[in-house]
């Protein structure tokens, strides 16, 4: 890909050079790139011979305070097409730590301390652990990783490794992410739960041949149940806010700097929400900033370019007499100039604007990305799950999820699963009341962040930001339809289950069937990155066992979306 | 000094600057505060916007009448101002 790149813009460089080397007959001007326009405006909305003209012009021809207008100037004239259009409209990805994410695995795996599914996964990728199971008998420590089809582009277009199309109708390239297949991989996420619990796979034995004294030859076969579940999930509804004032105090709040990182100047220094951490956008900042000096310094402006100052003020008159009508050809005109002094004070000047163009697009990408964290929500998603417990029979799950925010800046949330269950396979019709519906589910949670309670009763001094809990409330009903069945074989034992007393021949066990509510207090902490949640779960029965039981539900979850920001920023300290 | 960013179309905050050749801290903010240095230095500045399209706003300097220094559009976050004192 990056030989692509490399040939493609040595094609862009050579066909630059003829251009300008042709000199006498420079190139109509097609359309003014994005950020020309701008400053255009502000010079035609000014009176002729007012001195707001002659200030906006000389902005306008200024490199220093131009520099994505005179990037895109010299990337359009070197391929004849809007650059900016080629680098902008970047990606709208998903959301970096927000606590709407869902990191550990579903219910049914018998490792969660979910008993809802939300809508939102990482970006890149999250790793979970956890121990626990609400609905099963057994628990088991389960780890789930789970990534959005929009994260592998992502974190190639931040990388640098593949370019990115807008999907504005602007030119397309086969060797681009576009804009509007990105959107669509961004509706679908996945996830796979591995059972960790010691000694997932075990190994049985059947004798191959007649015994010979006290040895007999013997066939051994491996049975493992590691993949315990796995997911899919497609958002069907999402909201959008990014123009309310209440956004925009999210907005404000989500950039504040860090207390510890950046303690120097002015400012108020509190630390970033605990939803959204801009680290991505303060790496494409940093960036950009590096861009701009490089582009900028090889001009040689200081202590004095002559070719420069004296362009300069050709242009600068040539605007002032343009009228309104001529301002954009004449413009274009004294820029074609500009390019050739500029090619002469650094022949490597197209690098530095394809470097700066790169720079500038990562940075209006994150932009973008940094403000969708903070105005999309999944409203309406439906899940799909394919649960493979060990020693049961595997079964599909439909799940759809409803999440919706409340509260001042959308301290709580609420959210609600309905689901059904079936079988992947007939069970024995010997089983009384057995079909291949399996269940049928219900789940609300309520959630309630604490961060701005803690502010506003002054809990902030002792209680760490870093923590930034969560409370939960959760109530979950499953009415099982057939009964809950389980494979045995006496050859491999059922994990954490001890079976006596049982017929020789039997081949499958089942437990009488009921309703299973289940209620639950959780508290999560963490922020950003790392999540780990705490809950006690109160139930009626559970799918084996028909006694009430109190169980307590621990996990971890790392979200590895800021650690490719860190990766792949390119941060350079000055 | 002080400049602030007064924003006319969305929101803007300085998301990165140099000063001189040297970071300045506190960001991002809707000010910064530097002290100038003697002879030609830059300030080299990134914006960041709530409107990553059509953002606008000015930069001032912050003291009576709040003198208006530059224009500022979303489509144009990093700039150069050269400063001679």
């Amino acid at each position: 890909m990056k030989r692509c790149e490399a040939i493609v813009f040595s094609l862009l460089f050579i066909c630059a050079t003829c251009i300008v080397a042709q000199g006498q007959t420079a190139p109509k001007l097609v359309k003014p790139p994005a950020a020309c326009v701008g400053p255009l405006d502000d010079v035609r909305k000014d009176a002729r011979g007012s001195a707001d003209r002659q200030k906006d012009i000389a902005s306008l021809l200024s490199i220093n305070e131009q520099a994505a207008c005179f990037a895109q100037f010299a990337a359009q004239r070197a391929s004849q097409q809007d650059a900016r259009s080629s680098y902008t409209a970047f990606l709208k990805a998903l959301e970096n730590a927000r606590t709407d994410k869902q990191a550990g695995s579903s219910t049914g795996t018998g490792g969660t301390s979910s008993l809802v599914s939300k809508g939102t996964t990482a970006q890149v990728l999250s790793v979970a652990a956890e121990y626990g199971a609400l609905t099963e008998s057994v628990s088991n420590q389960v780890v789930t990783v789970k990534g959005s089809l929009e994260g592998l582009p992502v974190a190639l277009i931040r990388q640098g490794i593949l370019p990115y199309c807008p999907g504005n109708g602007g030119p397309q390239d086969s060797l681009c992410a576009h804009e509007g297949l990105l959107r669509q991989l961004r509706k679908i996420s996945y996830g796979v739960s591995f059972n960790t619990t010691q000694n997932p796979q075990s190994v049985s034995g059947t004798p191959a041949g007649s015994s010979q004294g006290n040895t007999q030859p013997v066939t051994f076969t491996a049975t493992g149940h590691q993949i315990t579940a796995a997911t899919a999930r497609f958002i069907l509804w999402n909201a959008r806010d990014s123009t309310s004032a209440e956004f925009k105090k999210k907005w404000e709040d989500a950039l504040k700097p860090s207390s510890t990182a950046k303690a120097a100047g002015v400012g108020t220094a509190t630390s970033t929400s605990p939803d959204t951490s801009p680290s991505f956008l303060e790496a494409a900042g940093t960036s950009l900033k590096t861009g701009l000096q490089t582009l900028v310094n090889s001009l040689k402006l200081i202590p004095e370019n002559k070719d420069y100052t004296d362009w300069f003020d050709r242009a600068e008159q040539a605007l002032l007499s343009a009228s309104d009508t001529d301002l954009e050809q004449t413009w274009s005109d004294q820029m074609d100039q500009f390019l050739v002094l500029a090619q002469k004070a650094d022949p490597n000047y197209l690098s530095h604007v394809n470097d700066f163009l790169r720079g500038l697009s990562r940075y209006s990408f994150e932009e973008n990305d940094f403000i969708n964290s903070l105005a999309y929500k999944p409203v309406l998603t439906l899940e799909y799950d394919n649960n493979r417990p060990a020693g049961q029979i595997y079964t599909s799950k439909i799940l759809f999820a409803f999440d919706k925010g409340f509260g001042g800046n959308a301290a709580g949330s609420i959210v609600a699963n309905g689901a059904f269950e079936i079988y992947d396979s007939q069970p024995s019709k010997s089983i009384p009341g057995a079909s291949r519906w399996r269940d049928a589910q219900f789940g609300a949670e309520v959630d309630w962040k604490l961060a701005s309670t803690i502010k506003k009763t002054g809990l902030a001094s002792i209680i760490p930001n870093a923590t930034s809990p969560t409370v939960s409330a959760t109530y979950y009903f499953q009415h099982q339809i057939s009964p809950a069945i389980l494979n045995v074989n006496p050859a491999t034992p059922l994990q954490g289950i001890t079976l006596t007393r049982l017929s020789s021949n039997a081949t499958q066990v089942f437990a009488r069937k009921g309703n299973i509510s289940i209620g639950q207090l959780k508290l999560t902490l963490g922020s950003g990155s790392m999540r780990v949640p705490f809950a006690v779960s109160y139930s009626n029965r559970t799918e084996l066992i028909t006694k009430h039981e109190w169980k307590a539900e621990i996990g971890i979850s790392y979200d590895f979306d800021s650690l490719f920001a860190s990766a792949g920023s390119g941060k350079t300290g000055q | 000094v002080t400049l602030e960013v007064k924003s006319t179309v969305g929101d803007i905050e300085f998301m990165d600057a140099d000063y001189n050749g040297v970071a300045i801290g506190g960001l991002p903010s809707k000010q910064i505060t530097f002290t100038i240095v003697a002879g030609q230095s830059n300030l080299d500045v990134v914006y960041v916007f709530t409107d990553p399209d059509n953002g606008a706003g000015t930069l001032n300097e912050v003291c009576d009448g709040g003198t208006l220094l530059a224009k500022i559009h979303a489509l144009n976050p990093a700039v150069r101002y050269v400063i001679c004192a």
